[in-house]
């Protein structure tokens, strides 16, 4: 078991804390896209028309597009967000005024909801979806980890709230990945299990094949009452979306929809798949009423689901986390975090009790760990910090050579992730200082740059309810800053410690 | 939620205080009797408990079920932490 959790944990934590790192931010990802694209800080009008939305569909409907999506603006995403195929074939996302209707400059950013986020789910792999299997797999090792952390753990209970910073690095670091791992261990589990919960059909396909053979639609239709007809090929408008609404509110009594999926715009035969935002339950349920585009008739609506799905939405929810809650939201990035310090720490431990070891020896392995260690923890920050330092940095519609604004940022983040690796490598174990400061001094960098390009700085910020998601974001910057710096300043007083010590032995 | 969270605190405070190790780093020189390491243990389940009836009754059963269980756990790490560093603060009696 030791062995087991060892290796697992050596091989394929990197990856994994990356993948904790970036759902800890997923949490805020619609706060951080509203930090990214400043066009968007807008405040939610007091009385919504769903009309307000019909630019939006006619821009779709101009582009040919076989099918829009239109998100409802709420309090986290005050916008009217668009979601359709362009002429190129290829998917594009456009903003629009919640109060007027107009559509708002593109911001040319990924932002977190489309960057921070596919990358903890998929890791921005695309090649033969490569990334789901490779997130799969490290959620699956999770689960091996914590259940065999568990059982090597000898003394659960007398250590359960044991740490001390004053000891040796070594000590220290064992039992931080200790008081993590075991007060944690709930979050820990239930968040790898979920994760592998939702995207059961990618990973056990023949759960569905076996029941439904080919036919993945019929699966779609009785698990969560999705309904599908043809165009017909005749031009027609679409009814009011008020209209729209109030049919598809009938089915459900209260609450409002959160998407509105229009299938064939501009056709006689068009239709309207409204779903019912889950944000006052866990359950990251859906109730879909289907609507009639030219006639304004319900056509089906989806049908109370079966245990079984209900159990999976539910699951699926407590993932997901869409509903209204900010304390929980808080909560989850709490423990997120904690998530990260439990691998950082398990990282460390097994660089800490080998170096010595492997440097007599003059075997490279605890070397090399400790690189990518590194890397995959203050790198990673690192990373991410740059990503959104570029951001501001880059004036609306840059591009070079040929790259697109969006794309500049994504290829900042690699790259600079890369540099980390290097720099690691190249100055051993006086890495992890250099690395904190970056980190310091990019989230002030970063705060200041918002401050000067949008003039959003945090006091404004903090009066305007419309701005308190870039207050959080600038704040919480902030604090990363600080203790970025005290970390490094107390591993420099550690080694200064290290290196008298080790002269007086010398001489 | 602000009750909730000081009853998970203090609930958790106990527990750790129950064991003969935290006890020395809590009270200098301290001895702790078997029978009040009992009652403290018994103590600190009960407010762990309360806890959770306080979130279930204010937030609703499943909301407040989650809300609880994160904050199990978040709790019991700033008691770690705070026991940690907490024999640097107090003078030594």
């Amino acid at each position: 078991m030791n062995w087991l959790h060892t290796w697992s944990g050596v091989v394929l934590g990197s990856l994994l804390f990356a993948i904790f790192w970036m759902g800890t931010l997923s949490v805020f990802d619609k706060e951080i896209d509203r930090w990214m694209m400043p066009a968007s800080r807008l405040a939610l009008p007091a009385e919504f028309s769903y009309e307000t939305m019909r630019p939006a569909y006619q821009a779709a409907l101009a582009a040919k597009s076989p099918s829009v999506l239109l998100l409802v603006p709420n309090e986290r995403n005050p916008v009217i967000t668009a979601l359709w195929r362009g002429t190129d074939g290829a998917f594009a996302q456009h903003m629009f005024d919640p109060t007027t209707g107009a559509e708002l400059p593109d911001q040319g950013t990924l932002g977190g909801s489309r960057f921070i986020y596919p990358f903890h789910y998929s890791l921005n792999l695309k090649v033969l979806g490569l990334g789901y299997w490779i997130v799969g797999l490290c959620g699956m090792m999770m689960m091996v980890l914590c259940v065999s952390g568990v059982v090597i753990h000898r003394k659960i209970f007398a250590d359960f709230f044991t740490f001390r910073p004053e000891r040796k690095m070594r000590r220290a670091t064992l039992d931080l990945h200790n008081v993590a791992g075991v007060l944690g261990l709930p979050f820990h589990v239930v968040i790898s299990v979920s994760g592998l919960v939702i995207l059961f059909s990618l990973y056990f396909p023949s759960s569905i094949w076996a029941v439904y053979r080919q036919d993945v639609r019929l699966f779609g239709r009785e698990a969560y009452g999705s309904y599908v007809r043809p165009p017909a090929r005749r031009p027609a408008d679409l009814v009011s979306f008020d209209t729209i609404v109030a049919k598809a509110k009938s089915v459900w009594g209260q609450g409002e929809p959160n998407y509105l999926y229009v299938f064939h715009p501009g056709d006689a035969a068009a239709y309207v798949q409204a779903n019912r935002s889950s944000e006052d339950v866990v359950s990251n349920i859906s109730h879909m009423a289907y609507v009639d585009g030219a006639t304004g008739e319900l056509l089906s609506a989806s049908k109370p689901e079966k245990p079984a799905a209900v159990t999976q939405r539910f699951i699926a929810g407590l993932h997901f986390i869409q509903f209204k809650h900010w304390t929980l939201r808080w909560l989850y990035f709490v423990l997120g975090l904690a998530g990260c310090v439990l691998i950082a720490t398990g990282l460390l431990f097994w660089v800490e009790s080998r170096r010595e070891r492997h440097r007599k020896l003059g075997r490279s392995g605890a070397r090399v760990v400790e690189a990518v260690t590194v890397a995959s923890v203050t790198g990673v920050l690192i990373a991410t910090l740059a990503f959104m330092v570029t951001n501001r940095a880059l004036p609306l519609g840059a591009s070079a050579f040929g790259v697109e604004r969006g794309a500049i940022e994504v290829v900042g983040f690699h790259l600079v992730w890369l540099l980390t690796l290097l720099h690691a490598w190249s100055s051993g174990g006086r890495a992890w200082i250099g690395q904190c400061w970056t980190i310091s001094a990019l989230a002030v960098a970063a705060v200041l740059l918002n401050a000067v390009t949008t003039g959003d700085h945090l006091i404004r910020a903090i009066v305007h309810r419309q701005l308190w998601p870039v207050a959080g974001i600038d704040a919480t910057l902030l604090i990363a800053a600080v203790v970025a710096a005290c970390a490094a300043l107390r591993l420099a007083r550690s080694r200064r410690v290290a290196a008298v010590s080790l002269q007086e032995a010398g001489a | 939620m602000m009750i909730a969270m000081a009853l998970l605190f203090a609930g958790w405070s106990l527990l750790a205080g129950s064991q003969p190790k935290q006890f020395g780093r809590i009270v200098r020189h301290g001895h702790l009797s078997k029978s009040t390491g009992i009652a403290m243990r018994w103590a600190g389940a009960v407010l762990l408990l309360a806890s959770l009836a306080i979130l279930v009754q204010s937030e609703g059963p499943s909301f407040g079920a989650l809300v609880w269980a994160c904050l199990l756990s978040i709790s019991a790490m700033a008691v770690a932490l705070i026991l940690a560093w907490l024999p640097r603060i107090t003078p030594a009696t």
